[in-house]
């Protein structure tokens, strides 16, 4: 088998939301975009991360004597704080925290690690039809992993799935695609300004990337988003169908609403969520969207 | 106006809501409801009934067990109701009076048997000593073609040929005796039912009533004739059991009726509305373990209309039924879909799975043909069984390997030089002794049980019982094949696993720390035990807890096969707990994988609650079948899925997906599901009495959760929502 290594910082067993049946999902660390409403915020960085969850600690005071920097402190309000500018996320709290409120997002991986999970649920898969998915972050950032991947999972005759966002130059796919059974598009919003101002990134080759893949050889789902103030808009929707309209490799398209369960996980890096108020769309506006997609070859489910 | 069949099984659903908060307004004593719904209905307020006693400990042997029964019998209350077809209901059972127990006497206590005795405490083994029930009958074979009228012939003919034997002799006349205070009830019912019938007003109740009189009339002599009366039948035999010592085997329903329902269909007697109505009838008169599917004795696909019907007739009710489906390889996926459809729907945890290769295979094991274990049911909580020709003692002997382990542990501790390895090969050795114990003890039941409570209401569903004049439990069958379940495999795992990370690999405390830790319940080691909970558990996948797991069973299945008892009786090996998690719980103090002292131990061969934060679905499923024992019983694997993940026609093929794989592919054994909204179960925690609508699975069977004790409440709801 490769020896290829990546960095993950997750792999969920019976995923029924990232493809078709029963999956795997291998999440992959490292993303290119910073879209606000991101669930898996720790995907971000490609290194390893401190994570750093309150509710859980038992005030062991362990991490404080432990950290060879002395990282960790306690405010006069009794408040435990990371000073994580200094951290080096050494990880050394973290493995000694029996609580389970510190912890290590990220791991380096290699084929066949990563395979023997992967493996142990295939005759679920065949049942199912069903299989492996990588996503992320952004997988695209670590292709020659994830085709190293995908190849072993193919030549074991499980089903492959690539969920991507798709800003990568177009030889990330070439290095990718000879070993996908289908790719998820994760498709945010047609107006670049919008784009660049919620995702961080222009959409100039995103865009160019799903036409590529549109009229290519492996089938597609495009999946976008719903987050309410963003992109859920008649207009943007409208312009994603006449988009997808000349692309015939598309076999669905999904329309995801938006959900806060991201939001205790942006704390625990140390940071502030400041979408606390915003809210999972309505299943009738769902709908509704949906209804922009009206002619198009491919189912849209919502 | 007359109602449609699906109406008069809503009305009957709501009687046995109001029914449920009724008894439990009746009988008060904690913890009496933490056990199978069944249908029985409270009592007049007059009703009396006490046993008379043969000796001066109690109720022993074949001629008074009958006597009281029949004494039961006769006064006991018929129930007519003009909603339901069936009539019958039971109010009372012989097991709620003081009975006595075990014989004092000193040839009924041995000293070999005090021995065995003093072990059962020393590993807190339930020992199935005094057991009853808990196999399975033969109505197909026997009771609908005899009728009790045949069956009382055939009870007076062996008499004549046992004359001359008086114990044969007082056992036929008891089994005699049995038969005729069944007949003497169901003659006061069809008296009552055509005492209601007079009164009523309404058209279509009346012609019920007349009918439910007519029909039973002929049943107190006659074999049933139609899929009605086959269902009423078949309610007479199994409630009478259920009175006489809470027997639940109903038995595989394609087998029991589809002759009749193909026979009523030919001659236009019967719709398919009206036979699932009979079908709902039946269920709520007990809640008695029916299975459904399967295949044939040559092989092939057993799924037929009764299969179709039965699934419906409990998607009507929305009550605790108790029907397994069993899988297999060429099953109807359209009937297996609509199961799976309701099982989300109805949310009631029913049906249960019980995969078809797994339990043929591995029963083969024990010298018999697939043909023949293909027609071993599953008729109990989490057991199988031949009909009418296997004793068995399912789902009543436990080892509770938690209290092996402490056994061991502390051993351990008088040691100069502990290890993993020498605490292993302690555990092997006292579980060794436990299972020994069994097989001795298993033997005492053979020989004496039947002086203590014969099986009655069951014998003469048996092949052999009458025809020998032996009790089903001392030689009355062909085949003997003793279950030993084994409880708490998770516990000890991890508890293994957990051991060797923290002294031996990581060296993060020494055998002394963790010693005294444990003799203090972690007073003050908050932090060791955390340490100790966040080793990588048994179900998590590739962990060393999960290999321990696939070794102790590997050492439990050598020590019960590796020798028959004393005897030569076959013993097959189980996991499950039932739900004595709780109470086997109370007798283990704190163990190694950071449980507290006196807590539940884990539950049948699943793995500790929260084993792993998601995927948890295929990981247990593939983790649950690398422990099955595989020779013929359970190691059921309990899920708790939230609602969503069934959401959509996809939703209903990826659970289908996972059965077909968890019992063709995994060779798995029993799955039971509770389909479960966990705010609501929140809800309900708080304000039981808000949901008396609320139906939990706790293992094998279902129940109202209103209806069960604070304990039990908060096991389930913190099983629930940890996984």
């Amino acid at each position: 088998m490769n020896d290829e290594r990546g960095v993950i910082f997750d792999i969920q067993r019976y995923c029924v939301h990232d493809g078709p049946g029963i999956r795997t999902t291998v999440f992959l660390k490292g993303c290119n975009l910073r879209c606000f409403w991101c669930h898996n915020p720790e995907s971000y960085r490609t290194g390893q991360d401190l994570l750093f969850y309150p509710n859980k600690c038992i005030a062991c005071g362990k991490c404080f004597t432990l950290c060879p920097l002395g990282c960790h402190s306690l405010t006069e309000e009794g408040e435990h704080r990371i000073d994580r500018a200094r951290c080096t996320v050494c990880g050394v709290c973290a493995k000694r925290c029996f609580a389970g409120a510190l912890s290590l997002s990220g791991k380096e991986s290699s084929v066949a690690e990563v395979m023997k999970t992967v493996g142990a649920d295939a005759p679920f898969y065949r049942n199912s039809e069903g299989g492996l998915t990588c996503s992320g972050g952004e997988p695209l950032l670590q292709a020659s992993f994830v085709a190293a991947l995908l190849r072993e999972a193919r030549a074991q005759r499980i089903h492959t799935a690539l969920d991507t966002a798709g800003n990568v130059p177009w030889e990330a796919f070439e290095a990718v695609l000879p070993h996908t059974s289908l790719v998820l598009f994760d498709l945010k919003c047609m107006d670049p300004a919008r784009h660049r101002e919620v995702t961080g990134a222009d959409n100039g080759r995103i865009l160019e990337n799903l036409a590529r893949l549109g009229k290519g050889k492996v089938p597609l789902w495009v999946r976008i988003p719903v987050i309410p103030g963003v992109n859920d808009t008649e207009e943007n929707m409208v312009a994603v169908a006449a988009f997808l309209r000349a692309l015939p490799m598309i076999r669905k398209l999904e329309l995801l609403p938006y959900h806060a369960l991201g939001a205790s996980k942006h704390e625990s890096l140390g940071g502030i969520y400041e979408h606390k108020e915003l809210k999972a769309p309505a299943k009738e506006r769902l709908q509704e969207l949906a209804g922009c997609f009206a002619g198009a070859d491919f189912p849209v489910t919502a | 106006m007359m109602l449609t069949y699906r109406e008069k099984v809503d009305v009957l659903r709501q009687q046995k809501e109001r029914e449920t908060q009724k008894k439990l307004k009746t009988f008060t004593r904690p913890g009496f409801f933490d056990t199978d719904d069944k249908g029985w209905v409270v009592p007049p307020e007059d009703w009396a009934f006490e046993l008379e006693w043969n000796h001066p400990s109690g109720v022993f042997g074949p001629k008074a067990w009958a006597d009281n029964f029949y004494r039961m019998l006769d006064v006991h209350p018929p129930y007519i109701d003009p909603y339901c077809s069936l009539a019958g209901a039971y109010m009372d059972k012989l097991e709620w009076h003081s009975w006595g127990g075990w014989r004092p006497e000193p040839e009924f206590n041995p000293p070999a048997l005090g021995e065995l005795r003093e072990l059962h405490r020393t590993y807190d083994l339930v020992s199935g000593l005094g057991g009853s029930h808990h196999f399975h009958h033969d109505v197909k074979n026997i009771g609908f073609p005899l009728g009790f009228g045949g069956i009382l012939e055939k009870i007076r003919h062996y008499q004549e040929i046992h004359r001359d034997d008086p114990e044969k002799l007082e056992f036929l006349q008891g089994e005699e005796t049995v038969v005729r205070g069944i007949q003497l009830w169901i003659r006061h019912n069809a008296e009552a039912a055509q005492a209601a019938a007079a009164i009523q007003e309404d058209p279509d109740l009346k012609a019920n009533l007349e009918e439910i009189a007519a029909m039973n009339f002929r049943l107190i002599d006659a074999p049933p004739a139609t899929f009605r009366e086959a269902c009423q039948w078949l309610t007479w035999f199994l409630v009478q059991s259920s009175i006489f010592n809470g027997s639940g085997a109903g038995g595989n329903l394609e087998e029991l009726l589809t002759d009749f329902y193909e026979a009523d269909l030919a001659a236009g007697r019967i719709t398919e509305d009206e036979a699932t109505y009979h079908l709902a009838c039946l269920f709520l008169k007990d809640t008695q373990y029916y299975e459904i599917g399967g295949v044939w004795p040559d092989g092939t696909d057993r799924t037929n209309a009764v299969s179709y019907m039965a699934i419906e007739a409990a998607h009507w009710l929305k009550i605790p039924t108790a029907l397994c489906l069993r899988v297999h390889e060429t099953i109807d996926r359209a009937f297996l879909r609509k199961s799976v459809k309701y099982l989300f729907e109805d949310k009631c945890g029913n049906p249960s799975y019980i995969g078809d290769r797994c339990m043929v295979e591995g029963f083969m094991k024990n010298g018999y043909t697939a043909e023949v274990a293909r027609t071993r049911a599953k008729v109990g909580c989490n057991w199988c069984a031949l009909p009418g020709t296997e004793y068995t003692l399912n789902d009543v002997v436990k080892i509770n390997m938690g209290k092996v382990f402490e056994v061991a542990l502390l051993e351990l501790m008088e040691t100069e030089e502990p290890s993993v390895d020498l605490m292993w090969q302690l555990f092997d050795k006292h579980l060794d002794i436990a299972i020994d114990t069994i097989k001795k003890t298993v033997d005492f039941q053979y020989d004496l049980q039947h002086f203590m409570r014969p099986e009655m209401a069951l014998n003469f569903m048996c092949h052999g019982p009458i025809e020998r004049g032996l009790d089903v439990s001392n030689g009355g069958v062909d085949n003997y094949n003793f279950c030993i379940d084994f409880v708490a495999l998770g516990t000890v795992a991890d508890s293994f696993a957990s051991m060797e990370r923290a002294v031996e690999d990581e060296e993060v405390m020494n055998w002394q720390d963790l010693f005294s830790a444990l003799r203090e319940d972690w007073e003050g080691r908050e932090d060791m035990r955390l340490y100790m909970k966040s080793i990588p558990r048994y179900g998590f996948g590739n962990t060393r807890a999960d290999e321990y797991a696939v070794e102790i069973v590997n050492r439990l299945n050598y020590h019960t096969k590796k020798c028959n008892t004393p005897k030569g009786f076959n013993c097959i090996p189980g996991l499950f707990s039932w739900a004595n998690t709780i109470g086997m719980g109370r007798a283990v103090m704190a163990t190694p994988n950071g449980r507290k002292a006196y807590t539940p131990v884990t539950h049948g061969a699943n793995p500790e609650p929260g084993f792993r934060e998601s995927g948890a679905l295929t990981a247990m499923g593939v983790a649950v079948a690398s422990v099955q024992p595989r020779w013929g019983n359970t190691a059921p694997i309990q899920l708790e899925i939230d609602p969503v993940l069934a959401k959509g026609e996809e939703g209903i093929d990826n659970i289908m997906a996972w059965l077909l794989t968890y019992c063709n592919d995994l060779g798995g054994s029993l799955v039971n599901i509770n389909i479960i909204d966990k705010e609501k179960l929140l809800d309900a925690y708080e304000h039981p009495e808000r949901y008396p609508d609320l139906i939990v699975r706790i293992t094998g069977f279902s129940v109202y959760f209103s209806t069960l004790s604070q304990d039990f409440r908060k096991l389930v709801v913190e099983r629930i929502i940890q996984n």
